[in-house]
């Protein structure tokens, strides 16, 4: 697995300092060090681009909006990404209530229980017409959580310590969260006869 | 029982941990299935590592920016926003602490008039200015001036950028009120965060004002 580049805190503190006496500009040089990583969460909870562009926008401005909340300056990654986990999380509450007719038989349940005694999200099966890429159609079948731990882990290179910090889940429910969400695309890569 | 170490050991690999890749691979080896399962769990660790390059299209900078400077500018101008730390209250209780301070200030001559684009010198015989735009952005690849120096022309006055990442401009302006904004990248307009003053432009966006 490749070396993900440890980034710069002390950068990122100078450039919020900067935001917190006025200036706009520091928070673009924020944008641009921290969009791509936004994006993603974004677009691998959603599995759709347009709709994970428009989240990812929603958690910068909300940034921008509550930067004062922040307590630690070089600790401003971690807290955008927690921004970014919860309004994703958001989003999945708002589909579970917007779509008629579907039991609430725990699909989006938050915490590791199974549903029906398999962790893939039936419901999202009927989607996956519209994404491309083996990987990407095989994470996007995986129930949320599962989805969330393997994504901060093996797709963002993110320690358990940091990913507890940001979806308040402890370090040994990640691993066991992580553990399952990797057998499980062993297993659907195995169903599709992939490799 | 090897079918759980080799788990363990798989998951520690994943991990990022090398410290029983050995045995890993001695169990992979003497297995035809949990061999095929460590090469499907190599090839699933690749294909995620793929997925960390995908990139938001290239206008969301500009559409995160605009909604940032909306969020920045927007407001009756009496009205402090909260954003930075400083509680917001209503105009008559700033107002009041302003005139104090202020006072106060002119009174022990300490306190400086707010920052705004500060005037280098005058010119004696012209009764002009010389102002000095500063605007910090470091990841900017062009800043122009545009407001009523020119027309509120887009291809405006450029900006000078130094390795420091401020971009800066002077110009010799006759006494008067300008209203003015920076174009960033020729695809969104800032106002001047050091500006004294904003006023709305009518189109629910705060232009920048300078007064000599």
């Amino acid at each position: 697995m490749a070396l993900k580049v440890p980034y710069d805190k002390t950068a990122d503190a100078r450039l919020v300092k900067a935001v917190r006496r006025g200036d706009t500009g520091a928070f673009g040089a924020l944008v641009e060090q921290h969009k791509g990583l936004v994006f993603r969460i974004a677009l691998r909870m959603t599995g759709n681009p347009d709709t994970a562009g428009d989240l990812a926008q929603d958690v910068f401005v909300n940034a921008f909006e509550s930067l004062r909340r922040l307590k630690d300056d070089g600790s401003f990654r971690s807290w955008l990404i927690s921004i970014a986990i919860n309004r994703c999380r958001d989003w999945h509450k708002d589909i579970r209530r917007n779509v008629a007719g579907m039991e609430d038989a725990g699909i989006y349940d938050q915490d590791a229980s199974l549903f029906s005694g398999s962790i893939v999200n039936p419901y999202e099966g009927a989607i996956l017409a519209e994404l491309g890429g083996t990987l990407e159609r095989a994470l996007r079948l995986l129930r949320p959580i599962y989805r969330e731990a393997v994504m901060l882990k093996d797709v963002e290179g993110m320690s358990y310590e940091e990913m507890a910090g940001v979806t308040g889940v402890n370090v040994p429910n990640l691993k066991i969260r992580v553990v399952r969400g990797r057998g499980a695309l062993r297993e659907i890569l195995r169903e599709w006869k992939v490799g | 029982m090897s079918r759980e170490r080799f788990d363990e050991l798989l998951n520690a690999h994943l991990d990022g941990d090398p410290s029983h890749d050995d045995e890993l691979l001695k169990l992979a080896g003497a297995d035809r299935d949990l061999h095929a399962e460590f090469q499907r769990a190599l090839q699933v660790a690749e294909g995620l590592d793929a997925l960390s390059h995908d990139e938001p299209p290239a206008v969301f900078h500009a559409q995160v920016m605009a909604r940032v400077e909306a969020a920045h500018g927007r407001g009756p101008a009496w009205r402090l926003r909260g954003i930075f730390g400083v509680p917001a209250f209503r105009f008559a209780t700033a107002a009041a602490l302003a005139l104090a301070v202020l006072a106060a200030g002119f009174y022990l001559g300490r306190v400086s008039i707010p920052r705004g684009p500060a005037p280098v010198a005058h010119a004696p015989a012209t009764g002009n200015a010389a102002v000095k735009f500063v605007y910090y952005a470091p990841a900017a690849t062009s800043v122009r001036l545009v407001g009523d120096f020119n027309q509120w022309n887009k291809d405006g006055t450029p900006l000078r950028k130094s390795a420091d990442g401020h971009w800066t401009l002077e110009l010799d302006l006759k006494p008067g009120r300008y209203s003015y904004l920076f174009y960033v990248d020729q695809s969104r307009w800032v106002p001047d965060p050091a500006a004294a003053a904003a006023e709305d432009d009518g189109y629910g966006r705060a232009n920048s004002v300078l007064e000599i």
